[in-house]
């Protein structure tokens, strides 16, 4: 049983531990700019009532961007549901696409957002080499040992 | 003149990686060099030291430290053409000098070419009353882990084994690529042979300095058929004159951009929609791909050569 829960002051101290334990710290670099997850909306999925997952996002006129999507455990539909609270959040304010930005080594993401109708929008060449400049922790090899080198934009747009 | 060419001794990098699997080629096939896959080589790359002369990748050698005390030399080999330069005999000096930076103890080799390794400074005996003892506990299989490939260009005695596999592969001997309509059947290509079978096979085409990857064809995943043929084309292309190659995939192929990026090959460029725009030439393109992703978009990978 998944229950989708604003992420408020509830859910905050869980989800700032969930963020540090993924990727050692709170914030992420979508598009040159650090965004300190501690301060953005999001989305806490619960499973049997513990939190199991949680994703943040901003919105900036009429688009939404993701910030951020992690379920503790996969294949539960964790992911899925956290995804369209997002959408219906991102539709109810008035925005008209929402976006997530994800490296190039991330297949599991190329496949989870696009079986979910996202679209690629976009190449973002050589934009994690320009990242890891502000945040030098950024590792040179990602998922799978593949170098990371690019960002990819994915969207849905209605 | 002659002039007389500089061999150069530097650690290994990703790039090497196709050239090392071709100079260890033969000496797996002989049994003298063990098997490495291309992860193994990936993930022993730190360890690894090339010699090189002109860009030419001449021999190779792997370091292995397996404790403060203990590190190993593996791999060991020199290409036939460049073998009595005492190219050997650098690589195993660098090894030497890399453990003695690192403080290591001892260096050992298990090798048939135990009298090289003397003239190197080796010796069986070991100080005091110490001796080296092995207990044979494998079979040995994991030698089998590179197939013994064999290359040959496409020659009509194999179209019609590859106008099979292409059909299979592709629905069709047409295929369309950047909005290029192929026809399959006329493109050069490479086939890979496998205990004398046709086991794999790439395609490409060949335009102005750029070589274009049309298939890539790997009956048997893990035995290193992909990389073999992979290196092949790169070597027609580099002999073309070519500055780049390039393969264009689409957005639910996420196999493809896992082998071509872990190999070195960057993304250079996604174009959303082009696939449903080739669709209109090529009707029979399916509407969903691996994993049940729509298929949309051309994404094009390249290495710059």
């Amino acid at each position: 049983m998944i229950e989708i829960h604003p992420l408020d002051a509830r859910y905050r101290t869980w989800a700032d531990k969930y963020f540090v334990s993924r990727w050692g710290a709170t914030s992420v670099v979508s598009r040159g700019v650090v965004y300190d997850l501690r301060h953005f909306p999001g989305f806490v999925a619960l499973h049997d009532g513990e939190p199991a997952g949680v994703v943040t996002y901003r919105v900036d006129g009429d688009e939404c961007e993701m910030l951020s999507l992690n379920s503790v455990v996969e294949e539960r539909g964790i992911g899925a549901a956290l995804l369209e609270a997002t959408r219906r959040h991102a539709q109810e304010v008035g925005c008209r696409r929402i976006f997530f930005i994800t490296t190039n080594d991330n297949l599991n993401a190329l496949r989870f957002f696009q079986k979910r109708g996202y679209r690629l929008a976009a190449l973002h060449a050589g934009a994690v080499d320009e990242a890891r400049r502000i945040k030098p922790g950024i590792p040179l090899l990602g998922s799978d040992g593949i170098p990371l080198h690019d960002e990819i934009e994915l969207e849905m747009s209605w | 003149m002659a002039t007389k060419n500089v061999v150069t001794i530097r650690s290994a990098v990703t790039a090497d990686i196709p050239d090392i699997i071709d100079l260890i080629r033969p000496f797996v096939a002989e049994g003298t060099v063990l098997a490495r896959t291309y992860d193994e080589l990936d993930e022993l790359l730190p360890s690894f030291i090339v010699a090189v002369e002109d860009d030419m990748l001449l021999g190779c050698v792997v370091l292995e430290i397996y404790s403060p005390k203990l590190a190993e030399i593996r791999s060991l080999a020199v290409a036939r053409a460049a073998q009595g330069k005492g190219i050997g005999r650098m690589l195993v000096e660098a090894c030497v000098k890399r453990a003695k930076e690192r403080s290591i103890l001892e260096v050992m080799a298990i090798t048939s070419a135990d009298g090289f390794f003397q003239s190197c400074g080796f010796d069986y005996t070991l100080p005091g009353a110490k001796r080296a003892l092995f207990l044979i506990t494998g079979s040995g299989s994991h030698a089998k882990a590179i197939a013994r490939v064999e290359l040959r260009p496409l020659a009509p005695e194999y179209h019609l084994w590859a106008w099979r596999i292409l059909q299979e592969q592709w629905g069709s001997t047409t295929m369309v690529s950047r909005g290029v309509l192929y026809d399959m059947t006329t493109m050069p290509g490479i086939i890979a042979l496998v205990d004398g079978e046709p086991a794999g096979m790439a395609n490409y085409a060949v335009a102005g300095d750029e070589c274009e990857i049309l298939s890539l064809y790997s009956q048997l995943e893990g035995k290193g058929i992909g990389t073999a043929l992979l290196s092949n084309v790169r070597a027609v292309a580099l002999a073309a004159g070519c500055r780049r190659l390039v393969l264009i995939t689409t957005n639910d192929n996420t196999h493809a951009l896992n082998f071509y990026q872990k190999r070195g090959w960057r993304l250079a460029a996604v174009r959303v929609g082009a696939i449903d725009a080739a669709r209109r030439i090529k009707p029979e393109i399916p509407l969903l791909g691996n994993d049940d992703i729509p298929i949309h978009d051309e994404i094009e990978l390249e290495l710059v050569l």
